[in-house]
């Protein structure tokens, strides 16, 4: 019986994977629709990067504009690989969800009693960032979802790493996971399943978000058949800090905080000028990676490899408003870079670092994969941003879709039920999960996944091209061929074994690096996040003509399937967008 | 500290699979860059020399809460607390927050306290929805929300650092009160928070302060969010019996004990003691009620007076017209109460020519040096430690005869961490000669609290084994320290019967450093 390999059962009927804000909201929503819920997280909740986040692009009324415009700038830094059926869910949604985080006690930052403080970010023509009050950065919204969540009562299970979706016939019937406190096997048996397990960040050696986000919800995808398109489009932020310690690689933004705020290489010049004349340093951020990554590679890097952010134009006005509604942001300047650069007297250093998968699972505007039973959300979905993510887009993306995704996998869980789980697959799994721990000897999980994250900065970051793209499938084959059978825990026991987790996320990177770098190696062009460089031509824009679809990835008969997805335009053709000119102020007090 | 190559870091294991117990496992880790933090020297260790050991962090910069633990018994958040600032002799000793459940080494279970949140319903209530969103409001009534409430990331090392708070939940302890705060504050919230407070166990709270201490965003707590749920308690007459008698007490006759206030002067009689007369007089020696009634604590007044007298220092007593300080009283919320004893004094004083106040107790110190000045009560405050340190200087204080000890010194939180003063007691120790000072692990800004802050000396409400007192007094004890010298009345009291219920008094004495002074003069 598949029972027997089974340390404990969990019967639910929605399951939710990820523990962040799209996981949150998710389980929120399946709860009012009257659904048992069960969430569970490799990390804290809540957790996630969504903690890290404090930004929503929304356009609530005034001056952060319509939904139009949202929905244009959004479909116009996606390159128009964007899903505009969902892009317009998102841009009429988000105020909504907005006003009901309000309704549950969030309060945003304002200066006049009755509108939000709206700060701009690359791409967007209008300041659309509605931000949380207060000092610290992100994990307010956060707070506020997991109170009303655990108001009513979802089921939490935090440190607990799912391992593989669990299927019969085609449908996913819920996944097996690992208690780490206890080190125990769980099985989850869910009417629906809804992956909410956030980015990939953490496959670079230069990542700004959590720790976590190796990408396993992407793999458990795809092994249980889902159809992920767009995996090509990481995108990358290009103010990373450069830092000694573990800050390298975070990042405090996209944009220089202040509007006249330069991007400078070594000789003093605003390289932007050459890359993107019209948005300058207000350009969306993969315009500027690849502008950064550009000056880096041909030499016009400053002393510590990367190139200089001037605030010191600060005016005293956008300054004070830092010091009261940001003061995270001079804060953590100074703890990183010293005094100087915390009262914006400095320069200082920055090169990009990996953010955001824009591709993913794909969806449609219910939620839901290719799968039965599969439902997505957030960061591990795809469509929502194309070729490109605007800031605050994703936090808006959480809570948009995660209502959706909550509903409709509540409305599903009415009418199935439980299915029996195959006894050969669970046991296989089982040997799978605790080989790492059986085997005596083999190769340390730490040190391949440093040399995976090496390899993947290195030939498929900001700048690629088909001779290191190839390099890197070699490379990720033979580490999946003769490495990944043999990785081993030298700590023996299950519980809070990091070494152990961290062999099995070497599976979930493998499959990720192998997504990306087919996907990179199969798109012969450059749009937005995805730059090659023996396809110069067409960036940032992309060649509409033969590449304005998405690239879709399935796992068939043990291999990567990869091949074209039409796209469909349902409101606006690609190339129809034109904005000439933009001045955008870094903030309005009226949104 | 000078710098060191290499860090000697001990490190707290536990796997409750495995150890019967837990162990100290030691690594040398190189010191590599300047602004070196906590975190980088865990993942240090974990990367590159024992696999094994678990930690666990996510943002790496002041965002998820996760990567707390305490270095040299001090709580901290690893990503922002630079190394070079908390090794001793280049070694730092990290172990995981205390009271929470340790799943394995450096990893604590957050459970309890995410059930806790859960069964004291911390969420926005409001009985009806808001007409418009965003609903209007002041930008100004949302600051005090969004400066101390709203910027919390629940890394718990508020609570890990609180004397008070233990897992039984007896007391939230500021971390969930922070979470009840964030709501008192919201201005359209309509919950009962102070309710919510007062079956939380708020007035267990010791206004210790060190929360403040140690919170990574400096979020105030005490001040910002024990004080204001007090309060807002106190206000729906919501307070245990112990808190309303001691209340009571203090209004009806100025003192805790509801003891006449003519005995108020007693312990001075036949000692020569002049009540106060600004033509006569330099100084006021305020002595509070813990020094005029408990007859340990008038020991300590005793000795302050004949030293001061012996000096020929020019002061005066008001004896029984002398009346409560009120800080005690601030510090339970009761703010009208404080308002009007603070009053009374400030007016007492002024009528009497006072200008200069020696105090004994730090709390009064406390009060009238940084809380009276809002009722203009302007006067320059000293704690006897200050004076008895500036006689020393002065050479109008000899010291004339050894007092051969090894003493270990408490710091008052009222002295210490709400005022900064650290050294003037240390130094008045110092200048004897044959007294050998040993510190205890956790002093100055770090030192514990003797339980008896916000009135528990009377109260009583955190007591038990695992009363901060107990904990203290063992602490002092194992520096090997024959006196633990205090320059507090409540510490002197609190830890006079800690000693004996410890079993420690035939060990160790407990002195105030007036005492120690009495003798050697």
């Amino acid at each position: 019986m598949w029972r027997d390999y089974v340390d404990q059962i969990i019967k639910t009927d929605v399951l939710v994977i990820g523990g962040g804000a799209a996981g949150l909201r998710a389980a929120i929503e399946a709860r009012d629709q009257g659904a048992h819920v069960t969430l569970i997280a490799k990390g804290n909740v809540p957790g996630g990067s969504s903690v890290m986040s404090a930004f929503f692009a929304a356009a609530m009324s005034g001056e952060s504009g319509t939904p139009q415009e949202h929905f244009e700038d959004t479909i116009l830094g996606g390159a128009y690989l964007n899903n505009q059926k969902l892009v317009r869910i998102l841009v009429e949604e988000a105020p909504k969800r907005i006003k009901e985080l309000e309704e549950w006690g969030m309060l945003f930052a304002r200066e006049l009693p009755e509108y939000y403080i709206a700060v701009r970010e690359g791409g967007h023509r209008r300041p659309r960032l509605i931000h949380a009050a207060g000092k610290g950065s992100g994990n307010r919204t956060s707070h506020v979802l997991f109170e009303q969540a655990l108001d009513r009562s979802v089921d939490f299970h935090i440190f607990t790493f799912a391992t593989s979706l669990l299927k019969s016939d085609n449908e996913v019937i819920g996944a097996t996971a690992i208690d780490m406190k206890s080190g125990e096997f769980i099985v989850i048996q869910a009417k629906s399943t809804i992956l909410a397990s956030g980015g990939t960040s953490k496959i670079y050696t230069r990542g700004a978000c959590a720790r976590l986000n190796t990408g396993d919800g992407f793999s458990m995808a795809l092994r249980a058949g889902a159809l992920l398109t767009n995996m090509e489009f990481m995108q990358y932020i290009p103010l990373g800090i450069i830092h000694p310690g573990s800050a390298d690689g975070y990042t405090l933004g996209g944009t220089p905080k202040a509007k006249e705020g330069y991007l400078l290489n070594k000789f003093g010049e605003r390289f932007m000028v050459r890359y993107d004349p019209v948005w300058m340093e207000k350009s969306t951020r993969a315009r500027m990676t690849v502008a950064i990554a550009k000056e880096i590679k041909e030499g016009r890097a400053c002393e510590r490899g990367g190139v200089l952010v001037d605030l010191t134009r600060i005016t005293e006005e956008e300054k004070a408003r830092h010091y009261k509604y940001q003061p995270y942001f001079p804060f953590c300047l100074k703890e990183i870079y010293g005094d100087k650069v915390g009262q914006f007297l400095e320069p200082y250093e920055v090169k990009p670092t990996a953010l955001f998968q824009n591709g993913g699972v794909k969806i449609n505007e219910r939620c839901e994969t290719n799968v039965p039973g599969l439902f997505a959300v957030g960061e591990v979905s795809s469509g929502v941003h194309g070729a490109n993510r605007l800031g605050g887009n994703a936090m808006s993306e959480c809570v948009v879709f995660g209502k959706i995704a909550g509903a409709n996998a509540a409305e599903r869980a009415k009418k199935v039920n439980f299915r029996e789980i195959g006894d050969k697959k669970l046991k296989e799994e089982r040997e799978r999960v605790f080989a790492p721990l059986e085997r005596e000897d083999g190769y340390d999980p730490r040190k391949v996944k440093e040399r995976m994250q090496e390899i993947m900065w290195k030939y498929v970051g900001p700048l690629r091209n088909e001779v290191g793209l190839r390099k890197a499938i070699n490379e990720l084959t033979e580490i999946r061929m003769s490495i990944e059978p043999n990785l081993f825990s030298q700590n023996k026991s299950s519980r809070m074994n990091f070494e152990w987790m961290e062999a099995l996320e070497i599976g979930s990177m493998v499959d990720l690096g192998l997504m990306m770098a087919e996907a990179a190696f199969f798109r012969k062009e450059s749009r937005e996040a995805h730059y090659r460089e023996d396809f110069p031509e067409y960036f940032p824009h992309g060649d509409n003509e033969n590449w304005c679809v998405e690239t879709g990835i399935l796992y068939e008969g043990g291999r990567l399937k990869i091949f074209k997805v039409p796209l469909e335009f349902t409101e606006i053709k690609p190339g129809e967008i034109r904005i000439e000119k933009v001045d955008v102020p870094y903030l309005t007090v009226r949104a | 500290m000078t710098i060191q190559k290499t860090l000697k870091v001990k490190v707290f294991r536990f796997n409750p699979t495995i150890d019967d117990k837990p162990y100290y496992a030691t690594y040398d880790v190189p010191f590599t860059f300047e602004k070196m933090k906590v975190i980088d020297v865990l993942r240090y260790i974990q990367e590159k020399i024992d696999h094994s050991l678990s930690f666990t962090w996510d943002c790496r910069l002041w965002n998820c809460g996760l990567c707390g633990v305490s270095v040299n018994k001090r709580p901290c958040l690893a990503c922002i607390t630079d190394v070079k600032n908390v090794a001793v002799n280049g070694e730092i000793v990290i172990e995981p927050l205390s009271y929470y459940p340790v799943i394995k080494d450096l990893v604590i279970d957050r459970t309890p306290e995410i059930e806790e949140m859960h069964k004291l319903g911390i969420k926005y209530i409001r009985n009806n929805p808001p007409e418009k969103i965003p609903e209007p409001m002041n930008p100004e009534q949302i600051s005090f929300h969004r400066d101390w409430h709203l910027a919390c990331i629940d890394c718990l090392v508020c609570s890990s650092a609180c004397p008070a708070f233990s897992l039984d939940y007896e007391f939230l302890g500021p971390h969930l009160s922070v979470k009840l705060a964030k709501y008192l504050t919201h201005p359209k919230d309509e919950g009962d928070r102070a309710k919510q407070a007062y079956e939380g166990g708020i007035f267990r709270c010791l206004g210790c302060g060190r929360c403040d201490a140690v919170c990574p965003l400096q979020l105030e707590i005490s001040k910002n969010t024990m004080e204001l749920l007090k309060s807002a308690s106190v206000e729906e007459s919501l307070a245990p019996p112990a808190v309303r008698d001691f209340l009571e007490n203090i209004y009806k006759f100025g003192n805790p004990w509801g003891e006449s206030r003519a005995k108020r002067g007693k312990w001075a009689e036949n000692m020569g003691i002049e009540g106060y007369d600004s033509k006569k007089h330099e100084f006021l020696l305020y002595v509070g009620c813990v020094g005029s009634y408990d007859p340990r604590a008038q020991q300590m007044a005793k000795a302050i007076a004949e030293v001061l007298l012996k000096v020929g220092v020019s002061f005066g007593i008001l004896g029984s017209a002398e009346n409560c300080d009120g800080n005690e009283v601030a510090r339970l919320g009761e703010k009208g109460l404080f308002e009007l004893i603070a009053e009374k004094n400030i007016q007492q004083f002024k009528k009497l020519g006072v200008k200069k106040i020696i105090t004994l107790s730090p709390h009064a110190y406390n009060s009238m040096k940084n809380e009276y000045p809002k009722f203009r009560g302007y006067f320059e405050v000293i704690h006897y430690t200050q004076f008895l340190h500036d006689l020393i200087k002065n050479g109008k204080l000899k010291i004339t005869k050894d007092f051969e000890a090894k003493v270990t010194y408490h710091d008052p939180c009222f002295l210490g961490r709400h005022n900064k003063v650290y050294e003037a007691p240390r130094e008045v120790l110092k200048s004897i000669p044959s007294l050998e000072i040993v510190e205890m692990g956790r002093n100055r800004e770090n030192s514990l609290c003797c339980g008896g802050g916000s009135g528990n000396f009377y109260t009583d409400l955190v007591g038990g084994k695992q009363s901060p007192s107990r904990i203290r007094v063992e602490e002092a004890y194992n520096t090997g320290a024959k006196i633990l010298a205090v320059s507090c009345p409540v510490c002197l009291i609190m830890f006079e019967d800690a000693v004996k219920t410890e079993g420690l008094d035939k060990e160790m004495v407990v002195k105030d450093i007036s005492e120690i002074i009495r003798e050697v003069v």
